[in-house]
Parts: C-alpha cells; structure tokens; sequence
C-alpha cells in the first residue's frame, strides 16, 4: 500500500522502511500524536488555532517545543538509540535561513520495538526506520532527541 | 458551403474561468464571432492546466455561422491553439489551428465557486505533508483564497467547512483574517471538529448563507 503523500517531499522512505499504520485523518498532527493525543492538533502558531500546552510559550521554535514536551515529562538526551523502559522522541527541524537555527516541522515517537511512529501532516501515521527517513525538504533532518520513562500507556502504539 | 479559418489561435487564460467574452474581434469573423459574444466552456479553465480536447460551445444566435464546435488542440504558457470543425453540408472534418484574438482582446469571466475549487485542491497539494498550521496559511493558494475577499471567500469557506463534515481543514486562519474575529472558545482550540461548528454557529449568526 502507498501513501498519499508526495514521494519526492520523503526522499528516504522506501517500501522497505516504513509501513502505514493508519488512514489520513485531520483530527490531530505529528506533534500531538507524538504526546498521545488524537483529538486535536498541536501547534504554537500566532492566531491560536493549534492547541498548545498552558503556561509555554507560544513560539514555533526547538526550545518552546522541547517545553512543551516537557510537560508530559520529556527531557533532552543524546540520541535515539533504543533503550529498555525509555521512550524517546525525536523532534524535527527544517534550516529557513542559514544563520538561525532549525524550525520545528515534525516529532516521531519511539516505539518499543525500536520502529518509530510518525503522522504525516493531515495524511497517514506511519511507522518507520530509522527515524531519519523521514529526512527531506518538508520535515528536514533531526534536531533533537528527548526521552522520559516509558509509560504503560504509549506501549499500545501504532493503534 | 465550406468554411476557411486559417489563422493560428492566441487566448490568455489568466484564471480559473467557465467562459470568455471576446471584446474585440480580429479574425473572429471566420468563425462567425462579434465582438461581446460570450463563449461558454464546456470545462472550465484553470491556470496553468493542460487543456486538449476542450471545447466552445457557441451561442444559438450564431448558429448560423459558427462551426459546430472549435477545440482547442494545445496549450502552453497563457496561449491556447484552437482547431475549428469545419461545417460543410455533408461532413464535419478538423481543420487547421486558427487564430481567434490576441490575448490583450479577451476577457476572462471568473466564476468564484470554480476559481474557489481550483484553489482548494491546489492548497491541498501545496500542503501536502505539512504539520505546521502556519505554513499551511502561507501557501500561495491559501493566500489567493484570502485575496478573494470577505464577501466572496468566507461563504465559501463556510460551504467548504460544512462539506469537509467531522474531517475539517485548517480554514480558521482565513476565517479570522477575512472577518477580524474569533468565535472560537478558548479550550476547543486545536480541535477542529469544535472550531468548525463555533464558526457555523458565527455564519448563521451574521446571516451568513452557504
């Protein structure tokens, strides 16, 4: 099964990489599906349209999305490498202007099989590796990776 | 009777259209085109689309004179060759491409539900993967819609909302920009299910029909 999505914006998703987990659906985004969330979308955008965590600051940068990971308990750590009882998330950014850092585009969480899950924009959630193949001109590369204890919870991803 | 066009076609298609009306005639006689004659299209134009095998339907008053229908054979860039039907008593045969007017002679009639659609799945494309609710708002289709006004777009987009049903787009932004206000509560923010029906509640409030 393809997805709907343009081949060319995922340069580095092959057959072999990735399996689509679900149908597109316009409920939620990438970064609430990385929180657990599918009922609305996450986004700091200046008219207030996306949901986003009460006390952090609205602003579409890597340290107000790391704060708002935060607050489900997510902390910076070094990679994405997959350790027991650890769920890590990876947040990604895209360069807009050389000089300035990377603008957050896109979050996949970290399965326990070590497979990361991803939902595309407004199209479908995927599972993939290695979380860079979703590197490219519309989500970028890695930025960062966060981790906090891995919770009962997320353990029943991809649904 | 046998009818000669000869020349070679040249109509800019400048937007989403459903009709052209010809201001100004050069050759148009060949086919029995005066000048204000508004030619419907049997498919309607959009910017920058391949057209082969589109036809003109004429206006009865010309019968007498207009090929039974001209189709336009190729396009490219803002120009359209037309290849006429050339009526004889016994047979109708395809002719060679003709010259209708040059571009600065035409104008195109918009019909904003069409213009509306086109963009639409234009924004859908553009957007294609895209997580982000501001670069969704900042695609060049998006902000055509936006262009559009509030009189003509936000109708529109409330139609738009109601047919899109329990899986609304991201047309809240256009909304508050186009109506300068927000009747969205605080809470429901980022579920798009509830924004919708806040900002149908707000159309049916303010008479809006769609």
């Amino acid at each position: 099964m393809s997805g709907s999505w343009n081949p060319s914006d995922f340069p580095e998703l092959t057959q072999d990489n990735h399996t689509i987990t679900s149908v597109a659906d316009r409920h939620y985004n990438c970064i609430a599906w990385a929180a657990g969330e599918t009922t609305r979308k996450w986004w700091p955008d200046r008219r207030n349209i996306g949901w986003w965590p009460r006390g952090v600051q609205r602003a579409e940068t890597m340290g107000a999305f790391v704060e708002a990971y935060g607050t489900l308990g997510f902390r910076l750590c070094f990679d994405g490498s997959l350790e027991p009882g650890v769920e890590k998330l990876a947040i990604f950014g895209r360069t807009i202007q050389p000089d300035k850092p990377p603008v957050p585009t896109h979050a996949a969480l970290q399965l326990e099989s070590g497979q990361w899950t991803s939902k595309l924009g407004d199209l479908e959630d995927i599972s993939h590796a290695p979380v860079d193949a979703l590197n490219g001109p519309i989500y970028g590369k890695v930025a960062c990776y966060l981790s906090r204890p891995r919770q009962n919870a997320m353990a029943s991803y991809p649904r | 009777m046998l009818s000669y066009v000869t020349e070679t076609a040249d109509i800019a298609v400048v937007a989403a259209a459903n009709a052209l009306v010809i201001n100004q005639v050069m050759y148009g006689w060949f086919l029995g085109i005066r000048p204000d004659d508004v030619l419907p299209l049997d498919h309607h134009v959009a910017l920058g689309q391949t057209l082969k095998g589109l036809s003109l339907r004429k206006t009865p008053r010309h019968k007498k004179h207009v090929p039974e229908s001209i189709t336009a054979v190729a396009y490219s860039g803002t120009q359209i060759e037309f290849c006429p039907w050339i009526y004889d008593t016994r047979f109708l045969v395809p002719y060679r491409p003709v010259k209708v007017v040059p571009p600065s002679m035409v104008t195109v009639i918009r019909d904003p539900e069409l213009e509306f659609g086109d963009l639409v799945t234009k924004w859908q494309r553009e957007k294609g993967a895209t997580s982000s609710i501001t670069e969704t708002a900042m695609c060049d289709a998006y902000l055509q819609i936006i262009a559009m006004g509030r009189a003509t777009a936000v109708p529109l987009i409330l139609a738009q909302l109601r047919s899109e049903g329990d899986q609304p787009d991201q047309w809240f932004w256009a909304l508050q920009i186009l109506t300068g206000v927000d009747p969205v509560a605080e809470e429901d923010r980022g579920d798009f299910v509830k924004m919708s029906r806040a900002w149908s509640t707000w159309g049916e409030n303010e008479g809006y029909v769609w």
